[in-house]
């Protein structure tokens, strides 16, 4: 067992930390305010920026263009990025790894070859459709239905909560080809490009935070899609999906962890500057336990997150659980910990002018996305609960 | 947390008081946490001697006082980070 960062995923840090700083983070704000037109040219734009530097292609091998990192590499570069601008670190996410990682793990050849040196290349934006707007935490209840005709699959439904739908080139959607089979046997996932006739995509909407990262309803309407759309195997689709959200769950922990480092950093320097009856307020005890309970939390999100990517890494079994265990905890610390710092920023927490406004909205949806934590809690106690069962 | 203290030491690194006040802190916590709320799964059961999960939450209060308390060791966080 080992607590210390290679030297290798010392310097991705380092590097990280100075690209993110000078390109990213400046952008922040300006991602989160600006108008539904302006955020699809700067999301892209800092997707784009972070391909410069290879962080879409950490996950992936090198004969796709990637460098094929660890996992723990990952989220050291992820904590970075989600530091700088969280929006950024969503939709750079949902095309590399909600996407990109199962075309990686179960597309054929063809298909990794179509997609992946794109999406690595920030030339190409993926996004992943599970979600309906009668089927979110319930992902088995989804309605979009395949069909097969001569010559390929037609696709018929709604998906909603689509992160990256107004701006991706293409999306892997889930629809049951044969809903008598259930959701282990009778859901495809198809990788279906975005100008596909059928295909459309609703307007984006407007959220509390991640404001920088587009979400929207992609619309489903005849679409006519080749036999090779097919990832992998036609029935594999849930399974394939449930794969990748253990991904996703290390993904949105490390978003969390990032937003929980930013609200620290900003309390730390404004309770050192800021005074009240003749000190700094970090002298009050009030002020700095919450520091203390910040650092806390920070830390154990950190750990846990990094024990959840070296379990997957090593193919554990309890890594699923891990992995859920991680998020769960990362979100919840992370709203805790943004409420605590605008606390300490006091009235000036709640106006726009300081990021810890932005932090605290978009803290939130952690402990909404890739599954909320109610749904971490069920999968945690079933798997504690089958054990003692046994 | 506590195995990364105890990995520090094994590594020959210097005392690091922000890990070794970490896990101090949160594991003292967190034990009467867990411990009471074993006690309420155990319900009325869980408030009698035949039970040990009534002595568990006796005990788990000792973590968070023994050895620097809680307070302490958010006044040792909080001054390693802020000043
Ligand atoms: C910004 C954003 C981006 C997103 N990006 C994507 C994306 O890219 N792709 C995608 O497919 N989806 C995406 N989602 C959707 C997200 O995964 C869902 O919102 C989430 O899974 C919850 O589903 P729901 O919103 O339908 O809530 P519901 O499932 O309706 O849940 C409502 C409430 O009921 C609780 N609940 C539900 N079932 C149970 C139960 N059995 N026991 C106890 N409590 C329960 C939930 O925890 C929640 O509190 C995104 C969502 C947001 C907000």
């Amino acid at each position: 067992m080992n607590y210390d960062l290679n030297d290798d995923q010392k310097a991705i840090k380092e590097n990280f930390a100075n690209f993110c700083r000078n390109e990213i983070a400046p952008r922040a704000q300006l991602l989160d305010r600006a108008p539904e037109h302006d955020v699809l040219k700067l999301i892209r734009e800092n997707i784009k920026k972070l391909a410069s530097i290879g962080y879409l292609g950490m996950g992936h091998e090198e004969s796709c263009g990637g460098t094929n990192n660890d996992l723990i590499s990952q989220v050291v570069a992820g904590e970075e990025i989600a530091k700088a601008c969280a929006s950024t670190f969503l939709s750079c996410g949902a095309s590399c790894g909600l996407f990109g990682v199962p075309v990686k793990l179960f597309g054929t050849e063809e298909q990794k070859r179509k997609y992946l040196p794109g999406i690595i290349a920030g030339d190409i934006i993926g996004s992943f459709g599970l979600t309906e707007p009668e089927a979110g935490s319930d992902a088995a209840s989804i309605r979009t239905m395949a069909v097969k005709n001569g010559k390929g699959w037609v696709l018929n439904g709604t998906k909603t909560f689509i992160t990256n739908g107004p701006i991706a080139d293409v999306c892997l959607v889930m629809a049951y080809n044969d809903k008598n089979a259930g959701p282990g046997a009778g859901v495809t996932a198809f990788v279906v490009d975005a100008h596909t006739p059928g295909f459309s995509v609703g307007k984006a909407f407007d959220k509390l935070g991640f404001r920088g990262s587009p979400t929207s309803e992609i619309i489903l309407e005849d679409c006519e899609v080749p036999q090779d759309a097919v990832l992998g195997e036609v029935g594999r689709g849930f399974i394939q999906a449930m794969q990748t959200l253990e991904y996703g769950r290390i993904g949105m922990a490390t978003v969390a962890l990032g937003i929980a480092v930013a609200c620290m950093d900003e309390a730390n320097k404004y309770s050192k500057d800021r005074k009240a009856f003749g000190k700094p307020i970090n002298r009050y005890q009030e002020i700095s336990f919450k520091i203390a309970d910040m650092m806390i939390l920070t830390d154990l999100s950190r750990l846990l997150i990094y024990r959840a990517a070296w379990a997957k890494e090593a193919k554990d079994p309890e890594s699923a659980v891990l992995a859920s265990c991680a998020k769960l905890f990362a979100s919840e610390a992370a709203t805790q910990i943004s409420s605590m710092a605008l606390q300490v920023h006091g009235g000036y927490g709640y106006i726009k002018d300081f990021p810890v406004e932005r932090l605290y909205r978009d803290a939130k949806l952690g402990e909404i996305g890739e599954g909320t934590s109610e749904i971490q809690r069920i999968l945690i106690a079933r798997s504690i609960l089958e054990r003692y069962c046994a | 947390m506590v195995y990364r203290v105890a990995y520090d030491k094994d590594a020959g690194y210097p005392l690091n008081h922000l890990h070794t006040s970490i896990a101090k802190a949160f594991v003292g916590d967190w034990g009467i946490r867990a411990a009471s709320e074993a006690v309420q799964i155990f319900g009325g059961y869980g408030f009698i001697h035949e039970y040990p999960v009534e002595r568990m939450l006796r005990d788990a209060k000792l973590a968070q006082i023994g050895g620097g308390t809680s307070e302490v060791q958010r006044f040792i966080i909080s001054r390693l980070m802020s000043f």
